[in-house]
């Protein structure tokens, strides 16, 4: 020990650590964790209301996990409002509020209410998009009530309960969005197509909720209690609450639960603002033209077959795979989308139903029905390119990609049009559909 | 001591200072000014300095045991090789400046909240104050040993990224022609001149007949690496690109498999890290040197203090931010400056070599040890 001792003296690495550790020790032992000043940001809701001052306009609410000793992690999740000018703003507030500096770093998702939106989502976001402190790439959702979904959310605490989070990962891969995340949202902001499409998610009040049900233990329920009746509160100015405030008594019917509501409609942001919104019908039409979706479905109303009569057929479009091609044809872009898929007879709703209809021979897709498929599906396309072009929509991204092809072609080809801000509006779309039978 | 290093430390060492300058603040830097088509400067500067690595390469090979000092001394006198080495000195000062407030810039925003300056420069001295103090066989070492932990987590996060890109991003082609990637090449001119550190290792390489492929070989693999990495960049962050001040640390975040599966960035992170203090300690270890020469015999022997001292100093009194660094770096004078050293000091070695045949036409090189002699000879 003491030749190890002596060793050491003579030894530089050991003099370079020792100094290293008399210099820090006095400087960090006397703090208190990191955990226990920060407020853990997972969610943060924007809205702004002009009725309001302009010092409280925007209204900020975050969801922050303040740990608690519960198994329940759901429990320890709070959320908290505050007004203010600006998004530095609001966070003052809400640091002076809960006493924590307010921490980015696991902030996975932000909700900005359709007002943010429709007044340009850049000008609130541009905080997120400069702050070091948010080192995460959240995703971006739009909503009609951003603190109402931060409370829905909050409720949520049973596994059988259905989850912002569920939601999310369900439209990302079956529901047409394009620049979902910050990072990428910020980017489209500045290309040449400038149009992303970002998922509307809503809240609605749902059926009175007994103790008990489903699982949920009455402190959940006392918190849905005390979230919806926050969430009705007028002049919800600056509240906060937590998943076990109060608590109700066993049995007793409690107010309205708030539901997150996937409506499946798609907000379309150009520039950075809100300009229209795509229906159900529109955005599942998109789905089928979308190269990021591998599923789709189509269904043919009103159709006969020879063993059945005016029914409605649905078909699942399995191995989905879409293509683009761009390219010019007389100084004309072109626009081509092809798409092949394996289809699948997945349901038939008919008044009447033969022996036939049921048959694995007679349910075959036939090449008539295929061409009826195929007509439908070009319809479609017919339908959306029709909107997009009538309201200057880029849906494919096509003036960031033909910019990018074909610079000197794009170009030539916008001082030939009459109106270099639609230029979607002379070019030419084709679709070229392929299916195959998956029996 | 035997202070000599193989050839494979020096392509790793080489490997470190292609790399590590380029991967944080300066991608944004340069696609801020050349546009898109920043990662063609990029291409183009990284060529323009292999070419200069093959300079450095020739008069190795020709005179294995010459260190620069002693070429500069016996082809343009004293006065001009202290005036060179004066250069140097300023120029390896600055870069030591550089990578010190790009490591605090990177601990600050990546790891920590908030990291005390004056701590962070004791600490970083005093690392650098042993650090220098050191042989060149240590960095040689240090390199070997942690250049496949760094390879593997950048080769990583570009294998995760790639997914996620959009090479069309790529495109156009000099959209505003080639003028701004030329002006981007000579203003971001302090990222580049990778191999100026060969200037302290000329005479202290155990030169083999495989040592010029070894170099080359890593320097390719350096440079492949990080024009990979400027294009993976760019088609992943399209023209939000110029945002991104933590380039490799943002890369990652940027993903979302990184994020999701447990949070592989760190990996980034860390490697990252390594790279930035292993190269500082280089810059420092070639600041040292420089003083050294210059400084009486007396008070050289106590350069890397004299060197801690200066830096910590500057660091200190200098109420440096990155910003205010990067403008300098970044500003006419000094892109002229880091040009002359760049480019000039390699240009020169090779009018030695010409200088020295025409001295000695006949005089044939050295013949070359093969690597197991090198190694017997280093035992000895």
């Amino acid at each position: 020990m003491i030749k190890v001792l002596s060793k050491l003296r003579q030894n530089k690495i050991f003099y370079t650590i020792l100094i290293l550790i008399l210099i820090m020790f006095p400087s960090a032992i006397y703090k208190t964790s990191e955990g226990e000043r920060t407020a853990i940001v997972v969610m943060v809701g924007l809205d702004v209301d002009d009725t309001r001052p302009k010092s409280e306009q925007l209204e900020l609410s975050i969801m922050y996990l303040a740990p608690q000793s519960t198994s329940d992690i759901n429990k320890s999740y709070t959320v908290v409002t505050a007004l203010g000018e600006n998004v530095s703003d609001c966070l003052s507030s809400l640091e002076a509020k809960t006493g924590k500096r307010a921490g980015l770093s696991h902030c996975a998702l932000i909700i900005i209410s359709d007002t943010v939106a429709q007044n340009g989502a850049m000008q609130y976001l541009d905080f997120f998009t400069r702050t070091n402190n948010l080192s995460t790439n959240s995703l971006l959702v739009v909503s009609e009530t951003p603190k109402e979904l931060l409370q829905a959310q909050q409720e949520e605490s049973n596994s059988l309960s259905i989850s912002l989070q569920n939601i999310l990962d369900y439209n990302q891969n079956h529901q047409f969005t394009l620049d979902i995340d910050l990072e990428s949202f910020h980017a489209q902001y500045f290309d040449e197509a400038s149009t992303s499409f970002l998922p509307i998610i809503n809240v609605k009040s749902g059926d009175a909720q007994e103790s008990g049900e489903g699982g949920g233990s009455s402190n959940n329920e006392s918190g849905a209690n005390s979230n919806s009746s926050n969430a009705n509160s007028p002049d919800a100015s600056s509240e906060s609450t937590t998943s076990d405030q109060t608590t109700s008594s066993s049995g007793a019917k409690g107010p309205a639960k708030l539901e997150i509501v996937n409506s499946g409609e798609v907000a379309v942001m150009q520039r950075g603002t809100m300009t229209h919104k795509m229906s159900q019908s529109q955005v599942e039409a998109m789905n089928l033209f979308s190269d990021q979706i591998k599923k789709g479905s189509i269904t043919i109303n009103n159709y006969s077959s020879h063993s059945i009569n005016n029914a409605d057929f649905v078909v699942e479009l399995t191995q989905k795979s879409v293509s683009y091609s761009y390219f010019f044809a007389d100084s004309r872009p072109v626009f081509r989308v092809s798409l092949n898929a394996k289809c699948k007879l997945s349901e038939i709703a008919a008044h009447y139903y033969s022996i036939d209809s049921i048959s694995i021979v007679d349910t075959q897709i036939t090449d008539s029905f295929r061409n009826v498929l195929i007509d439908k599906i070009a319809e479609n396309y017919t339908n959306l390119i029709n909107w997009a072009k009538s309201n200057n929509i880029d849906l494919f991204g096509l003036t960031k990609q033909y910019y990018r092809l074909y610079s000197e072609d794009w170009t030539n080809y916008l001082s030939t049009i009459p109106d270099t801000k639609n230029p979607i509006d002379d070019m030419l779309f084709l679709i070229d559909v392929k299916l195959i039978d998956n029996g | 001591m035997n202070n000599s290093i193989s050839s494979k430390q020096v392509g790793t060492l080489l490997f470190f200072s292609i790399i590590a300058i380029k991967a944080v603040l300066l991608p944004a830097i340069i696609y801020f000014y050349a546009g898109t088509n920043g990662y063609i400067t990029v291409i183009g500067v990284l060529t323009i300095d292999f070419s200069l690595l093959l300079c450095y390469l020739a008069i190795m090979k020709r005179y294995p045991n010459k260190t620069f000092v002693n070429i500069m001394e016996e082809c343009f006198g004293l006065v001009i090789s202290k005036v060179l080495v004066a250069m140097i000195l300023v120029y390896f000062a600055i870069k030591t400046i550089l990578m010190i407030m790009s490591t605090y810039n990177f601990l600050e925003q990546v790891l920590y909240d908030e990291i005390n300056w004056i701590y962070y420069v004791i600490v970083t001295l005093a690392f650098l104050y042993f650090v220098v103090s050191k042989s060149l066989r240590v960095f040689g070492r240090s390199g070997q040993v942690l250049f496949w932990i760094v390879f593997f987590a950048i080769t990583l996060v570009m294998l995760i990224t790639v997914t996620n890109t959009d090479f069309t991003a790529l495109l156009p082609l000099f959209p505003n022609g080639a003028k701004p990637l030329v002006d981007t090449g000579f203003k971001c001119a302090v990222g580049f001149g990778d191999y100026t550190i060969l200037i302290f290792f000329l005479g202290n390489t155990a030169y083999t007949k495989h040592s010029t492929r070894h170099i080359i070989t890593f320097a390719l693999l350096g440079i492949t690496t990080i024009a990979n990495f400027y294009i993976v960049f760019l088609c992943n962050f399209g023209y939000s690109v110029v945002n991104q001040n933590l380039a490799i640390a943002d890369l990652t975040l940027y993903i979302d498999l990184a994020v999701s599966v447990s949070r592989l960035e760190w990996i980034a992170v860390f490697s990252w890290l390594i790279t930035m203090v292993v190269q500082m300690s280089v810059y420092a270890y070639c600041f040292n040197q420089s003083l050294i020469y210059l400084l009486p015999q007396k008070i050289s022997k106590h350069s890397h203090l004299i060197l801690v001292i200066i830096t910590g100093l500057t660091l200190i009194f200098g109420n440096f931010t990155l910003q205010n660094i990067a403008s300098f770096v970044l500003s006419q004078g000094y892109s002229i400056f880091a040009c002359v050293v760049q480019i000039g000091i390699p240009l020169l070695l090779l009018l030695c070599l010409l200088i020295y045949r025409i001295r000695k036409p006949h005089s044939n090189p050295p013949a070359l040890p093969t690597n197991k002699q090198a190694i017997e000879e280093g035992q000895k």
